[in-house]
């Protein structure tokens, strides 16, 4: 049989099923593919929208100012990202509107001041009913002047408006994902946000950098955390793959380049009085240890070193903490076994939230899994 | 159990006959299922209309190679289509499945006849990563698809992908 005769007797379910699998692609070729797909046929098209429409990137990936803070992206020289500028044309059309609508259930941005935000007009009318996973980075530090960048891409700054960014105000997401939150300050009641943004949030991820500049003597900052009334679980993962300028001199200046554990154990605190809430913490491990075991957090630690000296400072904390006088220390260790440490195997086996997470970032954690070097 | 031991015979679409060990065939949920119903008629053949012996015999390997392996469940797909697809191909599979296209598609006719899921899979994913970066002129080509857009809608279409062009 000639292919030509072959390839027109495959069944539409085979041919969905061959798109579906483009999305395991790493965006940058996801999306073009899924382009061309919608422009094979109608039923061709009809099987790809969805996808196409899925997930929408708004970060931007120009500012040079990211570079020092994602050598990754900038390396792998992989990341370009027109998508951006493109949803702010002038001739973004209604109808994509609605694809946007009916079809996005994942969103990827910058989080930015309002000062900032110049959004497309139409976005001031924008929800995503369908959003499950809302992913916002925080840059390398949220609360600097650094933040010249916006999900508007190449709008110079003087074109911006003074209203908040549009886009958060309806957005209602189930899982929030946090990126490049720093462990120094974790302070989620950010001014330009709504904090209608949390309402439905019940799955909330904390993704840091397993290296953090960090002077063991500043003294560390308060954690700020909205409402939450929907909680479920809480992850906090540390990723390798962001802030690599530290992993660079992390052998140089060992001692101010390591995890801080404040935010995470006052974060611990604020979450232990919810019975129902639980706390995971997982450790994605860094490559530049040759130790597989030794990957955790903090320089050749293990994982139950880190653990132990985790639920130690929790402890310790909550002695202090008026809110936890009271309490019956046998009931507050209970609550603490909410509290669980995990591997990134154990992670990539059961959490249900890491399909949205972007395949280029999978990747990256599969190779610490197979204990590559990255 | 000497259960495994035991033979079954497949007869292609060009009368070829073809004795594999039961464990093997049972890869097939559809020749499994087959065999159930036919009960212990010793001898005789499974006629499989749509596989031809080429294409067969390259699929017992791939049953072979996997015979020890559990069977998936019944309709496991079926609950997260909308999921992203993560695994990755394995090594003998990648291997295996480097195929020309002709029998490439036929393999995966044939895995969908014979119901053979994680092979379907394997299937898919390969002519997944043959369309990565195509154009659609070039999937139509692959695919041997008309285009049925009229002029007006293609460019309409072309103008809404605008922000997802490389």
């Amino acid at each position: 049989m000639p292919i030509s005769e072959i390839t027109s007797h495959l069944p539409n379910e085979i041919i969905r099923e061959i798109i579906n699998n483009l999305s395991s692609f790493e965006n940058n070729t996801q999306i073009p593919t899924l382009a061309s797909c919608c422009l094979v046929s109608r039923a061709f098209r009809e099987m790809t929208i969805s996808l196409l429409y899925r997930h929408i990137d708004l970060t931007c990936d120009d500012d040079t100012s990211r570079n020092d803070h994602y050598g990754r992206r900038k390396a792998n020289g992989n990341e370009s990202r027109n998508s951006v500028a493109a949803f702010h044309q002038p001739h973004f059309i209604p109808r994509q509107m609605g694809y946007l609508q009916q079809y996005t259930k994942s969103l990827t941005i910058d989080y930015h001041p309002h000062s900032r935000c110049s959004s497309h007009p139409s976005f001031d009318i924008l929800d995503l009913p369908n959003l499950i996973a809302l992913q916002m980075d925080l840059g390398p530090d949220h609360r600097s002047n650094h933040l010249q960048r916006f999900h508007t891409g190449h709008l110079p700054i003087t074109q911006s408006t003074s209203k908040p960014c549009p886009l958060f105000a309806r957005l209602k997401p189930e899982i929030l994902i946090f990126r490049n939150v720093s462990t120094r300050l974790l302070d989620l009641q950010l001014p330009d946000i709504h904090t209608s943004i949390y309402e439905k949030v019940k799955s909330l991820v904390f993704i840091s950098s397993s290296y953090e500049k960090y002077r063991p003597s500043t003294s560390p900052l308060p954690l700020h955390l909205p409402s939450l009334p929907s909680i479920k679980e809480v992850y906090w993962l540390f990723d390798p793959s962001i802030n690599s300028k530290a992993k660079e001199q992390v052998l140089i200046h060992k001692e101010w380049y390591k995890v801080n554990t404040h935010s995470i154990t006052q974060l611990i605190l604020r979450l232990l009085p919810s019975p129902d809430v639980r706390v995971s913490i997982v450790n994605v491990g860094s490559t530049i240890l040759s130790d597989p075991n030794r990957r955790y957090m903090s320089i050749g630690k293990r994982q139950d070193d880190i653990e132990k000296q985790l639920r130690d400072e929790v402890w310790e904390f909550s002695m202090q903490d008026p809110y936890y006088w009271d309490w019956d220390k046998i009931e507050l260790e209970v609550r603490m076994n909410n509290v669980r440490f995990m591997d990134l195997r154990w992670f990539v086996a059961h959490a249900e939230w890491w399909d949205w997470i972007e395949p280029s970032v999978l990747g990256d954690w599969k190779k610490v899994i197979n204990g590559l070097p990255r | 159990m000497s259960d495994n031991k035991q033979k079954v015979i497949l007869q292609t679409s060009d009368d070829e006959q073809f004795t594999v060990e039961k464990i093997v065939a049972e890869r097939s949920a559809m020749i499994k299922s087959m065999m159930e119903d036919l009960g212990e008629q010793e001898g005789q053949a499974i006629p499989l209309p749509n596989v031809s012996s080429s294409v067969l015999t390259k699929i017992l390997e791939y049953c072979d190679h996997h015979k020890n392996e559990p069977l998936p469940a019944a309709d496991s797909s079926d609950a997260d289509d909308s999921r992203r697809k993560t695994s990755e191909i394995g090594e003998w599979d990648a291997r295996w499945i480097q195929v020309d296209q002709e029998m490439l598609f036929e393999i995966i006719l044939a895995a969908n006849y014979l119901d053979i899921k994680p092979l379907l899979d394997v299937g898919c994913k390969t002519v997944a990563n043959m369309i990565k970066g195509k154009t659609p002129e070039e999937i139509r080509k692959l695919f041997n698809i008309t285009n049925d857009f009229t002029p007006e809608e293609e460019e309409q279409i072309r103008k809404e992908n605008e922000w997802a062009e490389e």
